[in-house]
């Protein structure tokens, strides 16, 4: 087709579909001449460092019918892909009931930027700071195709399934769905009202680290939570990491290895250990791995020493 | 402490303030004119290559396209540069970094330009690119220049430092590297550029001194000076950045073979490849002190990078050299620094002019000696101050104002220091984030320095419409410059605002005054209003008892007219006094920055002092260092203007906090990698967010006839070695490089893990 496009001189087409079946159709009768865009920030940034070429055909996906709008189905929360992150963060259920999301969005680029970028860009981007707390609630992303809505896909699959390049390129996600709180006692202690439940130790905690304290782009990223049960032993224990170009993922092998064992401070070397091993950060020129690997390990390591912390501190084993 | 508060009716809405704010000011990049052109100008493909042909018939040939200019078609110099004249307008035979201009076009519209410079053909031949100054050094480097490839060389010695070594009972020696920073400037460089009648030419474009652009634009086009007129304020940011020309030979050139106005205005990503950045530098230095703590012998040697052309290299490496030796009254100085042209980037002037490299390492060896003799690091620094008589770091003769002592003082007494000698353990925090504080010493010389013509002056005049028009050379950066001339006029003058028409950044209505550089506008706004306060007050009381029929001695000049001294009453309006008079009242001068009686080039007269204390934490986990308070004691002479004095100390320190902690214009084989604001990371508020307390020491001693020193730059030297000085305490790692690597500081031996740490 048009593989001289050139776009000093010539004006991209700008499409603007009703709906995503029409979307979807656009893409596939354009295949890489189209992009979809959804509020544009990161092709910007692309575009102007010329690590991505400008395309002849832009697809709009903000005017798409039903994906600006968030709500609860079946005790989960659905976001619509196009959904601004501006929008998530002043969203009061999504940062009540999934905390971490909301942080990680609340340090993600800037607040200009957050009213204009869309969580499901931050998604679709595959490198998003938002995605590793979006993998600690098992968030599941539903997506068009030419059939229309396809059955939901767990994030973690999508990741994998996209790093093996195993996708339509052309599909569009439509929802991210983050699912009821399977632990109800998050949901109680997020809604506040675990005063009566047994003695219970939980840690959520989201770090996102760049190279300055705002408006950074992460170097790492890391999402923890985990609890004590009344044995003293690890439950619920989920870790999720991201950062750079890394590929944001549950440490399932840490996480299965904590599960379960008993809660002590002799662990805690091993968790070092063990994400430095499981951790696949890429290097850059900002950054080694090396420092990426140790950063998280740290990271990680810490939230379950502040977490050993809370038993020491409600009169369980002394620590340190 | 210097506040808001502090500082009663002197804090005041300044004149440019409220249209900044709001968005409504117009830049002369903001600016356009009917049926103007759109100049680009195509850059270098390679950082280093003969250019074997270019051929501009393709883009000539481009519908709207009305002019492609390449070096044949400079009528005058092709050459600019501050001090030496060696960048090429356009490239002749070879480029020498990326951001070498090789053509430039005209077309009417921004896009027709910008695929024309695609339809430009060059054949480059690649050559070997230097990237280090060693390299560029070593037998066998291309060279970049016919004199080769050393741009200069600084040397200072005095004493036997071989024999004063020897002495030492303790010596101490490092490294220290400095990054490349950008200045970062809102406005990125560009104008509006517009031929007039007779071949006058118009350029609105931003500089630090329109006279010297004038100057260096009339070589380039071959015609005189006065022909040219250069409206060169509002800028939008500087900081040495926009000194040297930038776009301006390109829109001058279109212009004038177009005949039509052309606006000029680059992108980030051209401002970044084309634009100066500060000398990365590398400084040794090897320092030695005796058994009672008294420095004997200082070695030092500077390596800087200057990238593909000279600007004003020399003169920052003559400042750094000066600097490096300091504010110490070492026995022995051996000093040598070289600066070495290279295929990277461009350097040249910024804020600090080489001090801040300078600073970082020589406060480092002071807090490096201290410790080696067990010694308080700020009582080490006393005794080893200059002496106060009035010895400058080359013991030329400085105007002594006793400043170095006030701010040791301040430092010593202030709470941010006296933190450090009981910071609290870890208190609630966890074991991994560690605190320190660390202070650290500034002089800083002001002016151009001896031997470098440093010409100033400034005009008054009554207007015919019964305004007092001041008209100064200067420009308005952002600095506040405005608003101190208009302060100055207020307090000094008894002026009201209203009274006064200021004008700057234009050739043809404004005096020599010198360039808006140096920590030097202040200091020479005051000198001249000083100068002319009894002529032009006396000339405007004649007038208006000569009008009034009254004696003179009855007679004084005060808010919005002449007013009698008994009575208080106003006897006239400015404007009944202006439109009386026969003659314009008007009063003039001109003199000279003060230089030091030495034979020493580039040696400094006037000096400002400070003391910087910072409190930071270190996050072991991340090695990322936060700065949590800072203090600075500031001795240079009377506050002129309270606003600015103190956003000239936070802003500059908020710069240094970029020096020290992320910024850095990355290089591979001479191609930025640092393209944007993106990956070029500046401090924003978030991490600025820690108080700021400045303390202005104002006395001078009696006598002094020097007035205010300047404060542009000091505030943007101290902070980086403070900070060294307290991640020092705080962890126990020496800061070597800039900016901070996390990776030196991470430590998980807090976690149970053992041998981690760096």
């Amino acid at each position: 087709m048009d593989a001289t496009f050139n776009p000093v001189m010539s004006a991209p087409t700008v499409w603007h579909p009703a709906d995503a079946r029409e979307a979807y159709l656009l893409k596939r009768r354009f295949g890489q001449q189209a992009d979809y865009v959804a509020g544009g920030t990161l092709l910007r940034t692309e575009w102007e460092a010329g690590t991505r070429s400008i395309s002849p055909h832009w697809i709009d996906l903000q005017r798409v019918t039903g994906l600006r709008e968030v709500f609860m189905q079946a005790g989960g929360l659905c976001i619509g892909s196009q959904v601004t992150l501006g929008t998530c963060r002043r969203h009061p259920s999504l940062a009540s009931l999934y905390p971490l999301v909301g942080e990680a969005i609340r340090s993600t680029a800037a607040s200009s930027v957050r009213n204009v970028a869309t969580l499901g860009g931050n998604v679709c981007s595959g490198v998003g700071d938002v995605l590793p707390a979006l993998l600690l609630y098992d968030a599941e992303l539903e997506w068009q195709d030419e059939h229309g809505p396809m059955a939901p896909l767990p994030l973690t699959e999508w990741l994998e399934l996209r790093a093996a390049d195993a996708l339509d390129p052309n599909r569009i996600l439509l929802t991210i769905k983050l699912p009821a709180r399977a632990d109800a006692t998050g949901i109680q202690q997020a809604s506040g009202s675990d005063n009566g439940l047994p003695s219970l130790l939980r840690i959520a905690v989201y770090h996102k680290v760049g190279r300055r304290e705002a408006f950074s782009p992460s170097l790492v990223t890391t999402a923890v939570s985990a609890e004590i049960d009344a044995a003293g032993c690890f439950r619920q224990v989920k870790i999720a990491t991201g950062g750079g170009k890394a590929k944001p993922a549950r440490l399932g092998a840490l996480e299965a290895w904590l599960e379960g064992s008993k809660a002590d401070l002799s662990r805690l070397p091993d968790v070092y250990e063990r994400v430095m091993e499981e951790y696949r950060p890429a290097g850059d020129i900002f950054a080694g791995e090396s420092y990426r690997r140790k950063t998280a390990a740290s990271l990680i390591t810490a939230d379950l020493w502040q977490l050993l912390q809370q038993t020491a501190s409600e009169g369980g084993e002394t620590l340190c | 402490m210097l506040s808001r508060s502090s500082s009663g009716t002197r804090w005041r809405v300044r004149p440019d303030g409220p249209d900044k704010v709001t968005g409504q000011l117009k830049y002369l990049t903001d600016m356009s004119a009917p049926d103007m052109l759109y100049g680009r100008v195509l850059r270098a493909a390679h950082p280093h290559a003969a250019i074997r042909s270019v051929r501009t018939e393709r883009a000539l040939a481009l519908p709207g396209v009305e002019a492609v200019l390449t070096w044949k078609d400079v009528p005058g110099l092709n050459r600019f540069g501050i001090a030496r004249a060696d960048q090429p307008v356009f490239c002749e035979d070879r480029v020498r970094y990326t951001g070498d201009a090789v053509a430039a076009v005209a077309a009417a519209t921004p896009e027709v330009a910008e695929y024309a410079l695609q339809l430009i053909e060059v054949d480059y031949e690649p050559l070997r690119v230097l990237t280090e100054p060693e390299e560029a050094l070593a037998e066998g480097a291309p060279q970049l220049h016919q004199d080769g490839n050393l741009l200069h060389r600084s040397e200072y010695r005095r004493g036997d430092a071989d024999e004063a070594f020897g002495m030492c009972a303790h010596i101490v020696e490092a490294t220290y590297r400095t990054p490349r920073q950008m200045h970062t400037y809102m406005e990125t460089e560009g104008g509006l550029f517009v031929p007039g009648e007779e071949g006058r030419l118009t350029v609105y474009s931003p500089t630090q001194h329109g006279l010297m652009d004038r100057l260096q634009l009339s070589r380039i086009l071959a015609v005189p000076p006065e022909s040219i007129r250069v409206v060169s304020s509002p800028i939008g940011g500087s900081f040495g950045g926009k000194d040297e020309l930038n776009v301006q030979p390109y829109g001058a050139l279109l212009a004038r073979v177009t005949g039509k106005p052309v606006k000029i205005h680059q992108s980030r990503m051209e401002s970044v490849r084309a634009g100066l950045k500060r000398h990365p530098m590398t400084i040794h230095m090897k320092t030695g002190a005796d058994a009672s703590g008294r420095i004997l012998a200082h070695q030092v040697r500077v390596l800087a990078d200057t990238g593909p052309y000279a600007t004003l290299g020399a003169e920052v490496l003559n400042f750094a050299t000066e600097h490096a030796v300091g504010s110490y009254a070492f026995g022995a100085v051996d000093a040598v620094s070289i600066s070495v042209f290279t295929n990277n980037g461009m350097s040249g002037e910024f804020r600090g002019f080489g001090g801040n490299q300078a600073l970082f390492a020589l406060e480092g060896q002071m807090d490096r000696l201290a410790e080696a003799l067990s010694m308080d690091p700020w009582e080490f620094r006393r005794i080893n101050l200059l002496p106060a008589d009035g010895t400058g770091p080359f013991g030329q003769p400085i105007s002594a104002t006793g400043g170095a002592l006030k701010v040791w003082n301040a430092l010593g007494e202030s709470r941010l220091w006296r933190e450090r000698e009981h910071l609290t353990e870890s208190g609630n925090r966890p074991p991994w984030i560690q605190t320190g504080v660390g202070a650290a010493f500034v002089m800083h010389g002001a002016g151009l320095g001896y031997g470098i013509p440093d010409p100033s002056g400034g005009r008054l005049l009554l207007a015919q419409d019964g305004k007092v028009e001041v008209a100064f050379g200067f420009e308005e950066c952002g600095q506040g410059l405005l608003a101190t001339l208009e302060q100055m006029l207020v307090e000094m003058y008894g002026l009201d605002a209203s009274d006064l028409r200021l004008v700057i950044g234009d050739t043809d209505a404004v005096p020599d005054s010198g360039s808006s550089t140096a920590s030097r506008a202040t200091s020479m706004m005051w000198q001249a209003l000083k100068r002319m306060q009894k002529p032009f007050t006396e000339r405007l009381l004649a007038a208006a008892a000569e009008a009034a029929s009254v004696s003179v001695e009855c007679l004084r000049i005060g808010n919005g007219g002449i007013y009698d001294i008994y009575t208080q009453k106003r006897v006239m309006t400015y404007q009944e006094l202006a439109a009386a008079g026969k003659d314009p009242i008007r009063a003039e001068t001109s003199f000279a920055y003060p230089v030091s009686p030495t034979a020493r080039i580039g040696a400094h007269y006037l000096y400002s002092y400070a003391a910087v204390c910072v409190r930071i934490e270190v996050n072991r986990l991340t090695g990322r260092i936060r700065l949590l308070d800072q203090f600075h004691a500031v001795a240079a002479g009377p506050v002129m203007n309270p606003q600015g004095y103190l956003g000239q100390i936070e802003g500059g320190s908020g710069m240094a906090l970029g020096f020290t902690l992320s910024e850095d214009a990355v290089m591979e084989e001479g191609i930025y990698k640092t393209g944007n604001l993106d990956t070029y990371l500046i401090p924003t508020a978030a991490d600025l967010a820690g108080p700021v307390e400045v303390l202005p020491i104002e006395d001078l001693p009696e006598g002094d006839e020097h007035g205010p020193r300047g404060i542009g730059e000091i505030g943007s030297v101290g902070l980086a070695p403070a900070i060294a000085a307290a991640v020092r305490q705080a962890t126990g790692i020496w800061l070597e490089k800039l900016p901070a690597n996390p990776a030196l500081l991470q430590d998980a031996s807090f976690l149970g893990r053992k041998g981690e740490t760096v």
